[in-house]
């Protein structure tokens, strides 16, 4: 069985990123990790891996030079292959082009699960999954907090997380399933697995030239959110006082409650 | 090669050309189970808003088990309002429905179509986008009106630390997926016509098996206008009794830090920061959150923020509007008998 997952390399959470003075970009620092959503998928792609025999993990990214580090990630948790679909390097991508190329190469590869976390941290789009989907022509089930495979049937079950609901869903073969925080914990690497990430050589794919979908959006710039004011502590001689003063400040001040 | 693309195209074959105009804002209204979610209001408010400087019309669109219940809930905005039909056919994002939609689109060429950028929403909104061959954009926190009858949104990346601005290229429609909260709730006294569209149900490739609600949680936390969040500095699970209280007081939602899902005190439908939920409410409490990047990504876009904290050195007070030194073992009760006392 070939199980791809999608995975994407973001900036680590502490990376310094700074807006271009003109607005037309940002300016991130070189640190960067794989998706925390991601992880969460390739990590159900190896259970499913240890539980049966002949299942092959591969993980596919499309981005520029960083996309490496999440392979390598992927990789060091145990992915049998790395893909890199290689990328410019762009300030703005739409999904839907993220998707299109993604779903090209996934047409020549016809795996029977594709997984991928249910959205990256950096954009929070959650379009490209339910986009390969589409693309494929394949049925689309997520967020998943539980995943089944009923392997004699060639299908699957998935609990969705829906926000305020869950949902339980079946469906055959092949599918594309997003991962939701608590349907796996990723592994922590070995250190053989972290070598082997290190020295990782992923196989290549350049990117199709022609049909790609038209861009629906033009790119007008960045900007930063309106900045709060520094912080006004709260004096007062008990809990009490405090408390009594916060609400004052909240009603009178912040026009709350 | 799958199960989707091989379903028939279904006919659609209600005539709405005598009361649909072309180039509407239309909008997906959410709903449980005849409930909209508060968000439906705000996207209509927007809608209307937008409708009115353009002159088209406003149409809400509403779908799944009791869709009826639920489109006479959202009346006061839109100029029509479509409810598609499916007989044993109850789940709102079911394939058919999207199927449907896509006639509808193709049918009716609205200008735009809004969804909540919600777990729901992105279910299907992504793959309409993919059929109808039109980019879309989600998480818009902003939306107007360009030179030339162009759409510009506005995004946050990066957890809130920056906004990205768009403007429409292509061809309409437009799709735009918008967070909760991002527009005021608005009160309009228009009274729609209703509209039912059948929709045919066939097998659908994805078949549901069970269903159900999570319960006792409150109000949803991304929809909350007030959100009293909890993190270590509670001390344990057993204190978040006293943040059920205070949100219950306050008419909010409690949400909680990844350190404290992750220890198993409260359900991760609680967790704010960047692998919880985003939220946006009027008021954010952080009550003995220390005020890592991850919590920040997850509530930097709220109005007021207030931190209470043992520790003056805290990073939360950074992100705050008001800071509170004190113990939570004190600064709680005391905070919830003077709201009590107030009335």
């Amino acid at each position: 069985m070939e199980i791809f997952v999608l995975v994407k390399t973001v900036p680590d959470a502490e990376a310094r990123m700074e807006l271009l003075q003109d607005g037309s970009g940002l300016r991130l620092e070189e640190k960067w990790e794989l998706s925390f959503f991601d992880a969460i998928a390739v990590e159900q792609a190896l259970r499913i891996k240890e539980k049966m025999s002949g299942v092959r993990v591969s993980a596919l990214s499309y981005g520029p030079r960083f996309a490496l580090e999440g392979l390598r990630k992927a990789v060091a948790m145990g992915a049998d292959r790395a893909i890199h679909l290689e990328a410019s390097q762009l300030q703005w991508v739409e999904p839907m082009e993220v998707a299109w190329h993604l779903a090209q190469a996934l047409r020549k590869e016809n795996p029977e699960l594709i997984l991928c976390g249910r959205k990256a941290t950096d954009d929070e789009a959650a379009q490209v999954g339910p986009m390969v989907a589409g693309f494929l022509g394949i049925p689309y089930l997520g967020p998943a907090v539980a995943l089944e495979l009923q392997e004699a049937q060639g299908s699957l079950e998935v609990v969705a997380d829906l926000g305020g609901a869950r949902e339980k869903l079946r469906c055959r073969l092949p599918a594309l399933v997003s991962a939701q925080k608590g349907l796996a914990e990723p592994r922590v690497p070995t250190i053989q697995g972290v070598m082997k990430g290190m020295r990782l050589q992923p196989e290549k794919m350049g990117l199709e030239k022609e049909h790609i979908p038209q861009a629906g959006w033009r790119l007008r710039g960045f900007g930063r959110p309106a900045g709060r004011a520094p912080v006004r502590m709260i004096q007062g001689d008990d809990a009490a006082s405090k408390a009594r003063e916060l609400l004052r400040l909240l009603k009178q001040e912040a026009k709350l409650l | 090669m799958g199960a989707e693309d091989q379903e028939d195209r279904i006919d659609q074959s209600v005539d709405l050309g005598g009361i649909m105009e072309k180039g509407g804002i239309w909008v997906w209204v959410e709903h449980w189970e005849g409930m909209e979610r508060a968000v439906a209001h705000e996207l209509l408010g927007k809608a209307r808003e937008l409708a009115d400087r353009m002159g088209r019309q406003v149409v809400a669109l509403v779908s799944g088990a009791k869709a009826g219940q639920a489109a006479e809930r959202v009346q006061g905005h839109p100029d029509l309002i479509l409810v598609l039909e499916a007989p044993g056919c109850p789940k709102p994002e079911a394939w058919e429905y999207i199927q449907a939609l896509e006639n509808l689109c193709r049918d009716g060429s609205p200008f735009m179509l809004m969804a909540p950028s919600s777990l729901r929403s992105m279910e299907w909104m992504p793959r309409l986008a993919v059929r109808l061959g039109r980019s879309m954009v989600s998480e818009v926190t902003g939306l107007d009106l360009g030179e030339g009858q162009t759409l510009l949104v506005r995004r946050p990346l990066h957890g809130g630390r920056f906004l990205v601005e768009l403007e429409s290229c292509g061809l309409p429609p437009y799709l735009v997926g918008v967070r909760p909260r991002a527009f005021a709730r608005k009160e309009g006294s228009r009274m729609a016509q209703l509209e039912r569209i059948p929709v045919e149900a066939g097998p659908g490739a994805v078949e549901v098996l069970e269903w159900f609600q999570d319960l006792g949680l409150g109000p949803e936390l991304t929809e909350a206008s007030v959100v009293v969040a909890g993190g270590r500095g509670m001390g344990g699970p057993e204190s978040f009794q006293m943040l059920e209280e205070l949100a219950g007081l306050l008419g909010g939602a409690v949400g909680a830090s990844r350190s404290v899902v992750d220890s198993g005190w409260r359900p991760a439908s609680q967790q704010v920061g960047k692998s919880g939920k985003t939220v946006s409410p009027d008021l954010y409490m952080a009550m003995g959150i220390s005020g890592a990047i991850h919590h920040i990504m997850g509530m930097d876009s709220s109005r007021v923020v207030v931190a209470v904290n043992r520790d003056p050195n805290a990073l939360i007070f950074n992100h705050a509007d008001y800071g509170v030194v004190e113990d939570l073992k004190d600064f709680l009760p005391a905070l919830i008998q003077e709201l009590k006392a107030k009335g």
